[in-house]
């Protein structure tokens, strides 16, 4: 009995007839008022504009990999402009987050993220520092540091920052020296690269360290666990 | 933890009067120069007595998980501190039934007086068996070593750090072929341990030939200066280790599937006494008192 008068009052709630039964009923039932919309705090509104702009990553993301993809050159070309574009959509979003909550790591990081997409590196540069001061240690950043420090030719900048992450991710540690290999392959395929001896001294680095990773994994979380099972 | 804790911890950790004999500390066994651990095959307690164990080191041991040679039940330090204390047989540190006279004469000192009213604020009779418990353990979790040779060519960069052979020795010890990685696993080569992101497995405890028992695998970290070496201390050096794991290989059924199975060449054997030398931490053992 006491279900059915619940579903009874649910049905009355939901119906559009709550105002009249409040008031006791009768002919002279008056609208509802519509709902008030809460006012939306500054850090809500960055959490909304930092979700839009990841949104916008992810889709700058597949275009710039499509891009690279894509061997039909008005095809690579075309979604390079893609990627170009949403990266700079995503980046006002982050700029907006941050404006709103200046203490949001996460925001930050993508504004370097971006910024870096779009070339402009001493802002993503300062956007990372940001993220950092925030959030210490945070391995997403530094690993997107480095990748931005390899793009300026500050090798030692970047093999600090893969020995940073190296304590903490391996996996972050071995994605920016996967990028570190990359830059020295297209460094030897760029003609105006830096000199032989500078890119086979940091090859070798980039060898002794991806030795040292493997042999090691035993002393990682994962390695441990796995060691013992 | 606090660093009065620890301060006041270290301490008691060499104060003498805490023994029955007045002449024995927990550094009477656990030698600073040795990593804190000693150089006996087993310990001696304060007043004479064979102890069943080696003395072992005390080097990050914040991130044990269990205490002591052989009992994984043993999960805190302030818990494994009982047993040297306490201890009858045989006696360690003898302080069974003179717990309150050790804590009024170290009340009676103004300056411990002091320390561990500074370590225990608020409390007005501070100097208790508890809170001494509790300093020490401070005090010892306090003990982290990181800064080996190893340490510096794995973490820091510095790829000159290890000799050519101290390379070769730590290709050996982490490969399958050697074994050794399977056991003395972890940031500390002393398996499972725990942080703030919680366990990574039980106590690691394994047969390795020297007891019937599974014993701990104990820390590799300033394991050149350990020595005599395994739970009772029978092996005198690295060489006898690593010769008793060779051993070990050639039999028909090994007691652990991760010990070794190959016996060591001289050349192999050399190299991963180098390596093991690289986790001597200078700065760790040369901390002044």
């Amino acid at each position: 009995m006491r279900i059915a008068v619940r579903v009874l009052a649910a049905l009355l709630l939901t119906s559009g007839t709550a105002a009249a039964w409040a008031n006791g009923g009768g002919g002279m039932s008056m609208p509802a008022p519509p709902p008030v919309p809460r006012e939306q705090t500054p850090q809500q509104k960055a959490r909304e504009a930092y979700n839009d702009g990841v949104h916008g990553v992810k889709k700058a993301d597949k275009a710039q990999a499509a891009a690279a993809q894509a061997s039909d050159a008005g095809k690579k070309d075309r979604a390079a402009h893609e990627a170009q574009d949403r990266y700079a959509e995503a980046l006002a979003k982050f700029r907006e987050a941050t404006g709103l909550d200046p203490q949001l790591p996460e925001a930050w990081n993508y504004l370097g993220y971006t910024s870096r997409k779009l070339g402009h590196y001493d802002e993503a540069l300062a956007a990372y520092d940001k993220a950092l001061t925030l959030k210490p240690g945070y391995a997403d950043a530094l690993e997107y540091r480095g990748e931005a420090y390899l793009a300026l030719n500050r090798i030692p900048d970047a093999q600090q920052a893969y020995l940073d992450l190296y304590a903490g991710n391996r996996a972050l540690a071995g994605k920016l020296l996967t990028a570190m290999k990359n830059w020295v392959a297209d460094q030897r395929a760029d003609a105006s690269g830096g000199t032989a001896t500078h890119l086979d001294e940091l090859d070798k680095w980039i060898q002794e360290r991806a030795q040292i990773a493997g042999q090691t994994a035993a002393l990682t979380r994962a390695g441990t666990a796995a060691s013992w099972r | 933890m606090s660093k009065a804790k620890a301060a006041l911890g270290e301490r008691l950790f060499f104060e003498p009067r805490l023994s029955v004999t007045g002449r024995y500390s927990c550094s009477s066994c656990h030698d600073p120069a040795r990593a804190f651990a000693q150089a006996r095959p087993v310990a001696i307690g304060a007043t004479g007595e064979a102890l069943p164990h080696n003395a072992m080191a005390l080097v990050n041991v914040a991130y044990n998980i269990s205490f002591g040679w052989s009992r994984p039940r043993v999960r805190t330090l302030e818990a494994q501190m009982l047993e040297p204390m306490l201890n009858e047989h045989p006696v360690e540190l003898g302080l069974k039934g003179r717990e309150a006279a050790a804590c009024a004469l170290l009340a009676a000192d103004p300056a411990y007086a002091a320390d561990f009213a500074a370590a225990f604020p608020g409390d007005p009779a501070p100097v208790t068996l508890e809170h001494l418990v509790k300093a020490i353990a401070s005090f010892e979790r306090t003990l982290i070593s990181g800064g080996s040779p190893f340490d510096r060519y794995v973490f820091n960069g510095e790829h000159d750090a290890l000799s050519g052979q101290a390379k070769r020795g730590m290709a050996l010890f982490f490969s399958t072929r050697a074994g050794c990685s399977g056991c003395h696993s972890g940031f500390n080569f002393s398996g499972n341990w725990r942080d703030a992101q919680g366990e990574t497995g039980p106590a690691s405890f394994a047969r390795n030939g020297t007891s019937a028992r599974p014993m701990r695998v104990p820390t590799l970290r300033n394991v050149a200066l350990t020595a005599p070496y395994m739970h009772d201390g029978r092996l005198a050096s690295l060489a006898a280790v690593l010769d008793h794991y060779s051993s070990v290989a050639a039999q028909a059924a090994r007691t652990d599937r991760r010990l070794p199975r190959v016996a060591f060449s001289g050349a192999e054997r050399s190299a991963l006494i180098a390596f093991l030398e690289s986790l001597t931490d200078e700065s760790f053992v040369s901390r002044t008192r």
